[in-house]
This record gives structure tokens, sequence and C-alpha cells, in this order.
């Protein structure tokens, strides 16, 4: 299956192109734009978790020497937006429900200013009780966040309990005869794992320069994984049409999920609508931890019936997932009842998955999108089955794990399964099983699934005359390096050279429509497109070759920047000859187009309830294997060695492919280990880098690294995607390989010394 | 950007000078160092001072000079990157070297001064916050509430912020002795006695006194040094637990002199007592290690203010030193 | 309100930034991150957590690396400052920034001005880092991207891109998109 060879771009090692500007501080961000006359926006936020807004008094900021406006829910349209539940309005509106909810905006000349205003605005609140778990969330009395929920606008098939107490989203995926499985079963497991809100943590804050250009048009640099979308919900809560604005990002600093999200476009907007001056609103480092989105905190409980030879017959899986009091991604609930049977085949399996309010930040899209909860309670879990058992965990993950051509719990059909070949490959890479770690060292294991690629996306190839191409896709570019890879796919299809291919992104003006860069997107789904509309160009090219040598289509060979006759290797003509003198080719100039939605077929609904999507073209899998060392006596993890295997079709950039794996395993070891933002009252307590604590180049293990043979026909030269599946494994295999060391089952995130000590027995009781 | 809180700013080139303006302008005034404590705090609001005073310009105060006769003179201007480097501090005092290369992150050892390391404010995550993160609830006893809110049960009329630095602990483990200069002169005393316990004011600094430097005497060469620290990640990370321990040994391993100091368990740097009396004159075996780490636990008082379990740093404690007096005893085999 | 809002004077200074004397009037409050972004345009040393914490604000000062939010820029005068859009010489990239770019240690670029600096000064003591040298001096600065192992790569191999010469000079270095003004204060 294997094609590299063939490739002359794709799989070949090839510059990063916004690495230059990026070594020397030339790269700009939306944190580096100043302009003129540029205001400045702060944001008032509720100190409260729960309160009705009795009365809002701007008027002693407004009159302060250099404000320019000051906005609240009464200044602006009452609309509201999300991605399956449309709950958030721009500003509080009646209520707050937590702390850190915008209320209230201020454009002033500087920040000082803008500052000292937002001290000066007057905001009466009426406290009201506050619910911040989401288990006492949904139990009958508990304080409700919002009480008109049911009418809220829903972009889903709404299920008996969604949208109603403070359930929002909820889905079922319910497949084979669940007490018949139990039934069958020689063994039941049931365990609860529980896990933190963890941040993105992307360097770069958000931030929005917002401007009305001479067209009357707003314009708007920002930072996102999702232009078109942030283009979309502009028009929406600002009742301006599409046409009207102008979404141009600027180099994004990290996204992971975080910048797949509309935080400060609205209210920069805005406000640069009222002032008609371009307006800046970067958050704070402390607003990015108290108003920005985190991975979703939750409890997930798991019953799972086996039998005695370690077969997986049944399981039974209820996810509660806090997403906080709002929720403008509680697609990750669903991706994590995807991904909560595992890589495995359970014929029986039930999941009810809740998307939870309670006053706390948000939840929304992070690297890993659901399936770091779910998937550590799964992998936890299959480790405390082997143990039981008696089974060694990766023959028992062998024994159960999908292949080709199996169907997931959700119905739908499996192809490019290579978990098992993961499964194998980190096992002979790791020496399991085979004495060669050293003696204070221990392995646990982990694999995973996730979806990857889907939705709707375009892409536009041109033909310039000099035999140059210029793409353009709405595929947003985090530093993951989509931009390259684009490139790279458009060029191998157009035999040309990488450096010949400019990739323009982004820009709504000028790209076309993409619906964000998320869920293992871009080099699948935005590649595909970018591959089509090549593909499209390509064959115009053929045509306009054939014509020029006066031959059929099929006897024309492309390659090197050159077009070729099949039967006559040496009648060369160059891109540019085909092209170029070109104002005048036949038939004006080559456009190549391509309009896709990759997830078109939807679910069984005899099976599936809720889906927050249709099918996903693909998946992804990995293993990884922790070699880790557990100091008994203090409980001090440390992760010397890592290896990871991924199934992840074709290697399109080598580079970025290592970098994405390793970046995603630091993700999954700071989840594992460090991480997880710390609330009292709803207060996050550890608002900061320093406290909250992302790990650090000292912390991370050395990583061995590889991937299986794999090429996944629905993908761009058989390319599937990487980001996410690298961070799910962590914190299960280093919570395996800590009870292997120690004896100790840590159920909940972060694995901290405390815990394991706590499980030896050590602290003593009164100190507890 | 949040800006600093607006102040003038001074570069005295004399210790008098120094001196005189701190006395015209007492409270109102902060010292700089290195600026790696004291500008997040003025970021965060907790100080706004009309006055900064940087030392960086005063001669003298970046001396680090041995002798026989005097010992090891630090000034307060040292940065801990040269401390961590210099050849003589790391063949005398090695645990010296060891403390202050386990602080921070290495840009911040470029940056952060002695002077700074041992007044260092204390940390707590009521206290640690912007003015608006406070105003979300009661403000703590520390910045002027009623209450210090990390104590247990959130009701004690004390201030339990933790005490933080890592250098501290292995210089008052080598009896190292504080210079503080005041318009009025000058006074020395032991380090362990330059701190109070009291969260809220945790050094003996008078209002327009300044500490120009630390003395390690010269008849500590020969100690032998443990510092062990507890972090959560492997750097950045302040010590929620940490272990000074100096012993001397005489003949036959006869412990001559025992001294134990922890940091990161409690409002000030813990001379942990009976040290001297359970172990000077006698051997190290593992009743009296064991016994010694069990005073280090008592001794210990880390509350729910940084990261960490209580109980767990409290176990670190114990655990660390039992660890570096096993250590101590081996070197000295 | 009005008191704290008062403008206090500014104060003249001459700081040294990537070998060129700049005359500036400052706030005395000012950081050296903040005259650095707004009063120089020198945008590539980023502004993240303000507290130390982060290290995407290290600059060099006389050769060190300093976190320039952690430094008032009235305490720079007198004293060589390098930002990362000093470090090319002659219009060739330097080779630590080179290294970066064939390492592929670059991915979204918000880290990687602090990372190339501390990469530098560690350079500059230790003219041939062992990885773990390298992994020890970028400890304080974080990266959410890499997992830091091109990251180390890079500053390790940059040695041999220097002695083989093989930095590059790049065509250009203004990145395309919105204008950027120097702050010419009020």
């Amino acid at each position: 299956m294997n094609k590299l060879n063939e490739y002359a771009v794709i799989g070949k090692k090839t510059t990063k192109t916004d690495a230059v500007a990026k070594v020397t501080g030339g790269a700009r961000f939306a944190t580096d734009i100043y302009l003129p006359n540029m205001l400045w926006a702060k944001v008032l936020r509720s100190p409260v978790p729960h309160a009705r807004i009795l009365r809002i008094d701007t008027e002693k900021a407004k009159k302060l020497d250099g404000v320019k406006a000051v906005l609240t829910a009464a200044d602006v349209p009452e609309a509201r937006y999300g991605a399956l539940v449309l709950d958030m309005g721009m500003f509080a509106r009646g209520k707050v429900r937590y702390i850190g909810e915008a209320v209230a905006a201020v454009a002033a000349v500087n920040e000082e200013i803008a500052l000292a205003a937002l001290k000066l605005i007057e905001v009466a609140y009426e406290p009201l009780p506050a619910v911040f778990d989401p288990l006492e969330a949904i139990k009958p009395g508990a304080p409700i966040l919002h009480e008109d929920l049911k009418s809220y606008k829903t972009l889903f098939e709404r299920t008996d309990k969604a949208m109603t107490g403070n359930v929002n989203y909820q889905a079922e995926i319910t497949s084979g005869d669940l007490e018949a499985g139990f039934a069958q079963s020689d063994y039941i497991f049931e365990d609860s794992y529980e896990v933190p809100k963890q941040h993105p943590s992307y360097m770069e804050p958000n931030s929005t320069v917002a401007l009305v250009d001479s067209d009357g048009r707003l314009v708007i640099h920002n930072t996102t994984q999702r232009p078109h979308i942030n283009q979309a919900i502009l028009s929406s809560l600002l009742g301006i049409p599409i046409a009207k604005i102008r979404v141009v990002p600027c180099h994004v600093g990290g996204g992971f999920g975080g910048k797949n999200r509309t935080l400060t476009e609205p209210t920069a907007a805005a406000l640069a609508l009222k002032t008609r001056q371009p307006v800046r609103l970067t958050f704070s480092h402390e607003e990015e931890f108290t108003s920005a989105t985190t991975r979703h905190s939750g409890v997930m409980v798991m019953k799972t019936g086996v039998k005695k030879d370690g077969t997986l017959v049944a399981s039974d899986v209820k996810l509660y997932y806090d997403c906080g009091a709002y929720a403008p991604t509680p697609n990750a609930v669903w991706l994590g009842a995807i991904s909560s049977s595992g890589a495995y085949r359970i014929p029986h399996c039930r999941v009810e998955a809740y998307s939870i309010y309670t006053n706390k930040m948000m939840g929304g899209a992070f690297r890993g999108y659901g399936a770091p909860q779910s998937n550590f309670a799964r992998e936890s879990q299959m480790d405390r089955i082997a143990r039981e058992l008696k089974i060694d965990p990766i023959e028992l993950r062998l024994k159960n794990c999908l292949v080709e051509g199996d169907s997931l719990h959700t119905g739908q059909k499996l192809h490019s399964v290579k978990v098992k070949e993961t499964l194998l490959k980190a096992r002979e890479l790791s020496g399991w099983g085979k004495g060669r770690v050293p003696a204070n060292r221990t392995l646990g294991v982990a694999c995973g699934i996730f979806a990857c690629g889907g939705f709707a996306t375009s892409g536009i190839v041109r033909l310039n005359m000099d035999g140059t191409a210029t793409v353009a896709t709405g595929a947003m570019d985090m530093g993951q390096g989509l931009r390259t890879v684009m490139g790279q796919i458009a060029a191998e299809e157009l035999g040309m050279a990488a450096e010949d291919v400019t990739v323009i992104i982004g820009d709504t003006d000028s790209t076309p429509f993409d619906v964000g860069i998320f869920g293992d997107r871009g080099t699948h789904t935005a590649g595909m497109a970018v591959q089509m509309a090549a593909q499209d160009a390509r064959k115009q090219l053929v045509e306009q070759a054939a014509f020029a040598f006066k031959t059929t289509p099929n006897n024309i060979v492309l390659g090197g920047g050159k077009a070729r006759l099949a039967s006559d290797p040496d009648k060369v003509l160059d891109y540019k000859d085909l092209l170029g003198g070109g104002q005048y080719k036949k038939g004006g100039p080559i456009i190549g187009k391509a309009s896709i939605n990759l997830t078109e077929t939807a679910f069984d609904p005899a099976i599936v309830r809720g889906a927050a999507s249709r099918m996903f073209s693909t998946y992804t899998f990995a293993t990884h294997i922790v070699e880790i060392e557990v100091d008994p006596k203090t409980g001090v993890v440390r992760v010397p060695k890592t290896y990871a295997v991924h199934d992840c079709g074709t290697v399109v950039n080598p580079d970025g492919l290592r970098g994405q794996i390793i970046g995603g395993l630091a993700t999954g070891l700071g989840y594992a280990l460090y991480e997880g933002v710390a609330f009292e009252n709803g207060q996050v307590q550890n608002p900061s880098f320093l406290e909250c604590r992302p790990p650090t180049a000292v912390d991370m293990p050395e990583i061995v690294f590889d991937t299986v043979e794999e090429f996944d026909e629905k993908g761009p030269f058989g390319a599937k995607g990487v980001g996410n599946v690298s961070v799910i494994n962590m914190a299960p295999a280093i919570a395996n390989a800590v009870e292997t060391a120690t004896g100790v089952r840590v159920t909940s995130l972060p694995i901290t010394p405390g815990k394991i000590v706590q499980g030896l027995g050590q602290l003593a009781k009164e100190e507890a | 950007m949040i800006p600093l809180p607006k102040f003038r700013y001074v570069e005295p080139t004399t210790l008098a000078e120094a001196a005189a303006i701190l006395a015209a302008e007492g409270e109102d005034c902060q010292i700089l160092g290195g600026g790696t404590d004291l500008v997040p705090s003025m970021r965060q609001g907790i100080f706004a001072p009309k006055t900064v005073l940087s030392l960086q310009a005063i001669d003298g105060l970046g001396r680090l000079e041995w002798s026989e006769s005097d010992g090891l003179s630090i000034g307060a201007g040292v940065t801990l990157r040269r401390l961590e480097t210099d050849a003589t501090l790391r063949k005398l005092f090695p645990m010296l070297a060891q403390a202050v290369s386990e602080v921070a992150s290495p840009s911040i050892r470029h940056m952060a001064t002695l002077g700074g390391n041992l007044c260092l404010d204390t940390r707590c995550y009521y206290y640690n916050q912007s003015e608006d993160w406070k105003a979300c609830s009661d403000l703590c006893l520390k910045v002027g509430g009623e209450f210090c809110k990390a104590s247990p049960g959130g009701k004690a009329k004390k201030c339990f912020a933790v005490f933080s630095a890592d250098v501290v602990p292995a210089l008052i483990a080598l009896k190292a002795q504080v210079t503080l200069v005041a318009k009025e002169g000058e006074r020395t005393l032991d380090l362990a006695a330059f701190y109070s316990g009291d969260g809220a004011r945790p050094n003996a600094l008078k209002p327009g006194e300044i500490l120009t430097g630390v003395v390690v005497p010269a008849d500590r060469v020969g100690i032998k040094g443990s510092y062990l620290k507890y972090r959560i990640r492997q750097t950045i990370d302040y010590p929620i637990a940490g272990v000074a321990l100096a012993l001397r040994f005489g003949a036959s391993g006869v412990v001559s002199e025992a001294r134990l100091v922890l940091g990161g368990v409690a409002s000030k740097p813990v001379l942990v007592k009976g040290i001297a009396e359970l172990l000077e004159g006698q051997t190290l075996d593992r009743a009296r290690i064991e016994r010694a780490a069990q005073l280090a636990r008592k001794a210990a008082i880390p509350q729910a203010n940084t990261a960490g379990q209580r109980a767990h740093r409290k176990q670190m404690i114990h655990e660390f030193t039992t660890r570096a007096f096993e250590d101590l005893a081996r070197e000295a085999r | 309100m009005t008191e704290t809002l008062s403008v206090p004077a500014k104060m003249p200074v001459r700081l040294r930034v990537n070998g060129q004397n700049r005359d500036l009037l400052i706030e005395p409050s000012a950081s050296l991150l903040q005259v650095l972004r707004e009063d120089l345009a020198l945008t590539g040393t980023k502004e993240v957590c303000l507290l130390g914490s982060c290290g995407a604000c290290t600059v060099l000062i006389d050769g060190k690396p300093a976190l320039s939010c952690l430094v008032l820029a009235m305490a720079c005068r007198g004293k060589a400052i390098t930002t990362i859009e000093g470090l090319m010489e002659g219009g060739d990239l330097h080779p630590l920034q080179q290294a970066f770019i064939d390492k592929g240690a670059v991915q979204c670029g918000y880290c990687t001005p602090g990372m190339v600096m501390v990469g530098k000064a560690l350079l500059d003591e230790k003219p041939n880092p062992t990885a773990e040298e390298a992994r020890q001096a970028i400890a304080g600065n974080l990266c959410r991207c890499t997992g830091y192992q091109q990251i180390v790569e890079a500053i390790v191999a940059a040695p041999e891109i220097a002695r083989t010469g093989s930095a590059k000079r790049p065509a250009g270095l203004m990145d395309s998109g919105p204008y950027l003004m120097p702050e010419t204060g009020e």
C-alpha cells in the first residue's frame, strides 16, 4: 500500500512556509497590530458565580476622559450563538452565570484609561444559589442556570434528556443487547473516573483588532482556527450580511481547539462599529484562565462485561461532562462518547453522554476533543481487567482491538484500521515483556481511537501563466504547518515543485469556505479539497497540453513542471509555455475547484440518538507505551521515555508529523501529571502558567516514535490526521504504569504524588 | 499590556545615598533587585510604591569574596547564576550551590539576586492574584482582610502565606549572618532570626533598611550539606517542601554539628528544634535518622495555599530529611 | 480616580538596542518589554504571562538572557539589549535561526523568539552544547506545540551550520498583512 516512493513532494522534507518570519521576529500576530487611532478594549467581568443583574450604571465610565464607548447587553442585539446549543450572547443579559463572564466592555484611547473606566461601571447583583459539580447539577432541585433552556435554538436532534434542567446536549448510543451482554459475561467491572479541566495553554492570548473600512465593511484581524465561522457568527450577532464582513486572521500563536472559538471578535467588532475607530481587544493572561475555554472536566462511570478469556462483551458508559456556564462546543461530549469504547470491538454497548451546566468557566474544544476523558476511563479499566484476569495488558488489547471492516459501537463500519499494528510495533520497540527495562522503571500501555476529518470545506487552485500555482483554502494554519502541507498536496498533484505553489489561507475575502480546523480536519479534509481542486486544474492542464501537442489527453504525462507526450517523451513543453503566452490561452485561465462535505452519511437512529455530527470520514489510532520511574516513598513520577506508534496514513511532512506527535504527548503528559484548573466556589484558583503548569523541556521524556504503513483511501494521498490521538493515551498509560509499579490505581487526574502515597497508606491520617 | 503602577525610579550609586532616599520615602519605596519577585507583584497590584529604588548601580553589592578569616561574603546584588557557577562557592559550599541551582528557571537565575531571594515575599493562592481576582470574595488578611483564608477553617487572625525561597534554608543551615543597613547605621543578625514567621510581614526588615548581603562563617567549611527540593515540575516552580541539612562529622563518624532547615512548609524557613540535641555526639543510625525525620515532619506546617496536598508535603519533609541524612552519612563514610 | 490617571513625567532615556542607540521618552514604570513592543515596534519579543513563568519575552541584556517583562526599561541604560530582530548579520540568518528552520523546530512561532534568544545565550557561552545542556537552557521557556525535542535538536545543530556557513539569506522579512505602527505617544 505504501506509495511514498512514487511521490516527488509528499513525504519529503519541505521547509515550513512561515518559518523565516517566525525565527526573525517578523511574523505578525494579532497581538502585534498597532493601528493609527486604535482604541483599546477591556471587559468588565462578573465577580460572582451566579446572580441576577439588577442594574448596570455606565454613566461615570462614559464620562471618563479618553473613553470612547461603553457597551452592555442593552446596547447589542439580543442574539445568541454556539456550535450546537445557541446559549451565549456577547454580554450577560439579566443574569451572570460564572465568575469571569463578560458584563460590559469599554473602548478607550489607551489600556490604562480602559481599565480605569471598568472600575467606574456600577453593577448591582442579586446573588443566586450556584452549583459547581455536574453530578449535583443534574439532581432535582439543583439551581438552574438557563431557565429558558428549552426555548434555545439547537443544531442537533434533541433527545428526551437534552435541553432540560442543567443538561444541554445529550447523546445516546445503543448497540447489541446490553442485558444479554452482561448475562454472557463472566466478570463485570464497574469503575468511576474523574478528570479536571485542562487549559489549552496556547502561548498567544486571544486577540482581535476590529475596524470598519472605507467601504463600510467590518474587518477583523484575529487569531482563530475558523475565520469563516467567525464571519458567520459576527453576521448573526451583529445583523450584518456576511459579504460585509472580512475576517483576515494573522499567524495563530497556537490554538489546540481553544481558538476554535469566537470570544474577542464580537466585542471588538461592536466597539469598532460604535466608535468607527479600530479597536483592539486582547485577553490578559488571567482572562485566558477565567474567561476562555478549557477541556471539559467530568466524571466517567464505566461498567464492562468480560469473558474469562478476556473477550469484551458488554459496556455501559455514562459520561458526565461539565461544560461550565455555557456550552460553546458540547461536540466534545459526542466525541467522548465515540471514543468511550476505545479501539475495541464490544458487541453490546450503551453510552449515555451528558453536557451539564455548572457555574464555572466554559468547557470547549481542546486537542483530543472529548476523548482524553473517556479514553482515560476506558484504558485505565482495560488494565484493571488485564490484572484481574491475569492477562498481559497488550494481549488483552490485541484480543479485542478493532480490525479492518469492524464496526464501531455507533454502527459506523471502519476502514483503514491499524491499531493492532500499532500495538505490535510499540510492544516491539519498548521491549515489553522482554525484561529490557531497567529495574527502577516500569512500562504502561494505552491505545486509542479518534474520529478524523469531515464537514464542509473547499479549495481553489489557480494556475498562473508562468507555470506556478496559487492555492486558496479557508482552513487555518495554527502553527501545525497546514499551509505547507496544502502546498505539498497541490504540488504533488500538479507535478510541480513545492516552492512553485503559494497557499493563501484564512482571509475570508480570498479563500473559500472551511468550517474550521479541528478534529484532524487539516491535512485530511482541507487537504482532500485542495487535492480535488488540483485534480480539476490538472485535468484542464492536460487538456491544454493535448491541444498543444495535437494529441489526446491520455497521451499526456505531467511532472517536474513539464508536460510530455507518453508516446514520445522527448516532446516536452514547460507549464509556463502551456499557460503563458497565455493570456490568450484557449478556454481562458485555468482554475480548479472543489467543494466537499466529508460527513454526509447519517448514523442509524436505532443506534445513535442525539448525534452531534454525521459519520466521520475515518479514524486514527495510536499506541503509546510509557517508561516511568515512581519513587515509592514520595510518590513522585518521572517519565524518562515514551514509545509512540501511530496509524496516521501516509506521512505528508515528516518534520511536521514528528512535531505534532511529540507536542501531543507533551499535552498528554501535562494532563496526566501536572495540569488542572482548580476551583474554589466557582473561582479559578490557579489562573496562570505558573500555577497551572504546562510541562517544560526538562519534564519531557525521550520519545521513540514510529508509524505503521497505511494508506487511507479517503484521505489525500492516503493521509489521515494525527493531532488529537497523540494526546489521549498518556494519562491512562501513566496511570497503568503507576499501578504496575506501586499497586496503587489512581482514578482521577492529575496523577499527583500525594494520591500515590496516599494509596500506599503512607499519609498519616490526621494529616490527610 | 497591563501597565505597572506609576512610580518614580531611582538608581543611587552609593549605599548612603540609597539609605537616605529610603529614610525619606519609608514604606512608599520598594527596593528593586533583579525584579523577578517585585515586578510581577506590582503588575498584580500587590504593591504600588511611589518610588522604586534599584540597587544595581551600588558598588559593593556585587561582591562575592572568600577569605579564610572572614568566610564567604556575598553581596545582595550577586545574581543567582553567578552563585551557582562560582567555582569557590561550589567547592566550599556545594549545598549552597545546589540550592541556588534549584531556584526557578535558568533565565530567572540570570536576573534574580541573592538579596531578592532572601527578601522573597511569602506566597499564597489568595495573595498572589490580581485585584480583580481578589475582588471576587473577601480579602485575605495579608491585603487588609479579617482572616487568613488559607488557614485551617479560614478563620485565623494570623497570615499563613508560605515562605518559598530555596537559598535561605541552605544559608541558615550554614549559620549565615545577614547585614541590614539603614541611614542610622547597620546591624547584623543571624539569618534565622531575620524571619518572623508572620506571613503578612515575613522578615525583620524595618522601613528604611536595606539588606546588603550575607556572610557564611569561615568555620562552616568542611560541613557536609544537602538540599532537597520538592516541586511539581522539574523547573520554574517554587518549592512546596524543601530540606537543607548541614552536618559535621568528627572522628569515627560521630556527628559534631547538625542543623536542619525546612522551606516551603511554613511562613518562614523552619530551623528544626531538637536536632542538635538528638544527634550531636552520636553516630547516625536508622533510629536516630527516623527520630530526626519525625521532628522535621512535626515542625512542618504546610497550609492549603500552594500546590500539593498538605499531608503529602509533610510526608515529603519526612522522606527528604531521611534521604538527606542517609546521603550525608554515606558521603562521610 | 483623576489622581491615579494623571500622567507622570516621562523621562528621556537612551537605550542601546540591537547595536543602535535609541533616544526615547518613557514612563519610569515602563517595562523593557513594553518599550520594545510599543515604543520601538520590535514586536518579535512576545508578551504572554507577565509573571516570568513562560520565557516568551526573553531578550539578551549584555549577552545574558533576561525576561523583559520583569525588567524596567530605566534599568537598562548603558546596557546592550539584543532582541530577536537583531540576530541576523549582514542580511543572513543567524545559524541558530537557520537551525530552527531546518529542524522543524517552529510551529506556531509564539515561543520561538524567546527560545532562540536563550539558545543564542547558551551558544555564546558553550559553542558546542550537548542536547542535555540545550534542554536545561530552555527549561524556563514554555512551548505548547513542539514538545521541545526539535528545539533542542536545533540548538545542538547550530554550530555545524555556523561552521559550514550554510545559514541562508532570506528574500524578505516583512510579514504581509495589517500594518504596524510604533506608538508615538499621546
